[in-house]
């Protein structure tokens, strides 16, 4: 564990250098500021919410994921610097876990600035906290997961550019999967499964302030199973 | 504390050598190495008895004894068995069997593609091998990797390092993943920059670094635990003269108390600091011995003659020199007047020069001058790994 934590500081301080971990988090920031605006504007009205604010913004996560985490692992394999890391006393877990975990930290202090949005929506008007402290939690997983997709991604390639662009497509894709629009097409019986895998579906349960086990569990096997897949992508290259 | 007095003792004084003494002559330079070889084998024999690899090593009088040969002990620290690695249907490494003791520097040459990059890779658990075991201070590759790495320094081909970090951070980072105890990570990263003369760059980006700073920050991670083994591939490519000089005086110090694997091609370097050398092409050994052994395996003698011809033709000598027994060509040529003879002989098989001088005689000739040489290692690899090269002189 103690690996994970040696990883984990290493990361977090790369992140200080990493112009396109700026940039990642100022997108998301303006984005979410924009959705905010309105509401800001609105907030003059009584029933000031957030939920249109949740409902828009998670999508761009999908971009920002894969942003933060493009060159966790496909740098250092393109550096050379993963055969030193491996060749160190230290799992492909702690690398994976430390890295991962890097990440999280950037991703929850991005959400954490954002939080001006419903402090200022809250300083005009009246803001449901419940729906707010249930929908930074959606965001939070989400962003979980996409950084897990996008770590996953970063493992099978030396191209940073192309651990981004597949990492986003995934994220993309599982976020459409819950689409009306692409529910529309599929036969009766398999929305509900379609809708249970879709990135987006738990999102809005736990936006609405509905706190369901099974959206956690969800979110946590999307974590796991991407976590996983990069660990055995390291672990592959001593078979190659 | 006094332990790790005695520790620094051999690593100031290698740092002494590395600085550049290298205007010392011979003589106190060899006083001065067994005096150094002397405290490292006690201090290594104090320091190591905690790690389970270096067990029941040092108490025999076999080891002074050796560290003074620097052939280094009994104790094999890494044994190679049959060892195989096959990407698709090429053969990298292709079965090959050998063995480091303690305290050995072994050179590991071989033109590019060999496979000494695939061998280092399975000894440092990067690659998993398709057939046959590598061990590692007694740990196999495969099954106790951990342990394996725990007991290794590895310089990887072309020293990846962390360009944003400070050579400082670089070398604390790696300190903590290598296990260093907390309480002796500030001394060992301080001593192993000044044996790697990396204290007046701690503070700058290892991307900022020259090419020569950076290979001895992959230099000093790579020793920043003290391993007892040091894998090593290419430590000198892209160096300019003196950065290699620079490698070669601190692999020389390194070799006195640790054992060392380093793959190379340059072979002035190999010569210059391997105990012993292993020439490896299209993933198989072809020599396996001391450089000196090697040469005299597979050097060919060469003489040069000159000559005062007193009125005779080349021939005249050309041709009786050629029937002697073990002369693989004779060349003649004119030069002001004089004959110049070049005999190349072949393989372990020196006819030897009173032989050679009697044909001189017999021919009617005068000597002016005569000049003996082995063909090189340079010579010797150059015939064993270029595909098309024939041996020295046999076409002739």
């Amino acid at each position: 564990m103690s690996k994970t934590w040696t990883i984990y500081k290493r990361e977090l301080g790369e992140y200080f250098y990493s112009p396109v971990a700026y940039a990642a988090i100022v997108i998301l920031l303006f984005y979410m500021g924009w959705k905010g605006l309105n509401l800001i504007l609105e907030a003059a009205q009584p029933e000031a919410n957030m939920r249109p604010f949740f409902a828009f913004s998670p999508w761009i996560l999908s971009f920002v994921g894969p942003a933060l985490t493009m060159h966790l692992i496909s740098e250092e394999k393109g550096r050379g610097t993963m055969s030193l890391l491996l060749s160190m006393p230290l799992t492909d877990w702690a690398v994976v876990l430390g890295k991962y975990l890097a990440a999280l930290t950037v991703l929850t202090a991005a959400l954490v600035l954002s939080l001006a949005y419903p402090i200022t929506i809250a300083a005009m008007g009246n803001l449901d906290w419940g729906v707010t402290v249930g929908g930074y939690l959606g965001l939070l997983f989400m962003g979980a997961c996409t950084l897990a997709i996008g770590l996953m991604t970063s493992s099978w390639t030396k191209s940073q550019f192309l651990a981004f662009i597949i990492g986003a497509f995934s994220c993309l894709m599982l976020w459409e999967l819950g689409n009306p629009q692409t529910l529309m097409w599929l036969p009766s019986s398999l929305v509900g499964f379609f809708q249970y895998l879709a990135l987006g579906t738990h999102m809005k349960n736990i936006s609405k302030g509905v706190l369901d086990t099974r959206d956690f569990i969800y979110y946590l096997s999307i974590i796991g199973a991407s976590l996983l897949l990069a660990v055995q992508s390291l672990e592959s290259r001593r078979w190659r | 504390m006094s332990k790790n007095d005695e520790k620094n003792q051999p690593t100031d004084e290698a740092q002494v050598e590395s600085k550049g003494t290298q205007q010392k002559t011979e003589g106190s330079k060899a006083e001065e190495s067994k005096a150094q070889e002397a405290g490292a084998a006690e201090g290594s024999k104090k320091d190591k008895t905690s790690s389970p690899a270096d067990k029941d090593v040092g108490a025999t009088p076999v080891k002074d004894l050796a560290k003074h040969d620097h052939v280094g002990t009994d104790e094999v620290l890494i044994d190679v068995q049959d060892l195989h690695k096959a990407y698709g249907p090429i053969d990298a490494v292709d079965h090959i069997s050998f063995q480091v003791r303690r305290g050995e520097v072994v050179g590991i040459l071989g033109p590019n593609g060999a496979g000494k990059s695939t061998t280092m890779k399975m000894l440092t658990c990067l690659l998993a091998p398709t057939g046959g075991r590598a061990k590692i201070a007694g740990h196999d590759t495969l099954t106790e990797s951990m342990a394996v790495r725990r007991s290794i320094g590895y310089l990887p081909e072309d020293t990846p390092v962390y360009p944003a970090m400070s050579v400082l951070e670089f070398l604390q980072f790696v300190a903590e993943v290598r296990d260093v105890p907390k309480k002796d990570r500030k001394r060992r990263i301080k001593e192993t920059c000044e044996l790697t003369g990396l204290t007046s760059v701690l503070g700058r980006p290892i991307g900022e670094l020259s090419k020569g700073y950076r290979q001895r920050v992959g230099l000093a991670q790579a020793m920043v635990h003290d391993p007892s083994i040091l894998i090593m591939d290419e430590p000198w490519t892209g160096l300019d003269p003196n950065q290699i000089a620079d490698v070669r005086n601190l692999i020389k110090a390194l070799g006195k108390d640790k054992t060392l694997l380093v793959s190379t091609h340059i072979l002035a370097e190999v010569e210059a600091v391997c105990d012993r050398i292993v020439i490896i092409d299209h993933g198989k050994i072809l020599e396996d011995g001391r450089p000196q052994d090697v040469i005299d395996r597979n050097g060919q003698a060469m003489y040069r003659f000159e000559m005062n011809p007193n009125g005779k033709e080349a021939d005249d000598f050309a041709v009786p020199a050629r029937s002697v027994a073990g002369v693989a060509s004779v060349e003649v040529t004119r030069h002001n007047g004089n004959l110049l003879a070049k005999v190349v002989c072949r393989k372990g098989k020196d006819p030897g020069q009173p032989k050679l001088l009697s044909v001189v005689q017999s021919a009617g000739m005068s000597l002016v001058a005569v000049e003996r040489s082995i063909t090189s290692l340079e010579d010797i690899f150059r015939t064993m790994t270029v595909g098309d090269a024939v041996e020295i002189g046999a076409a002739a």
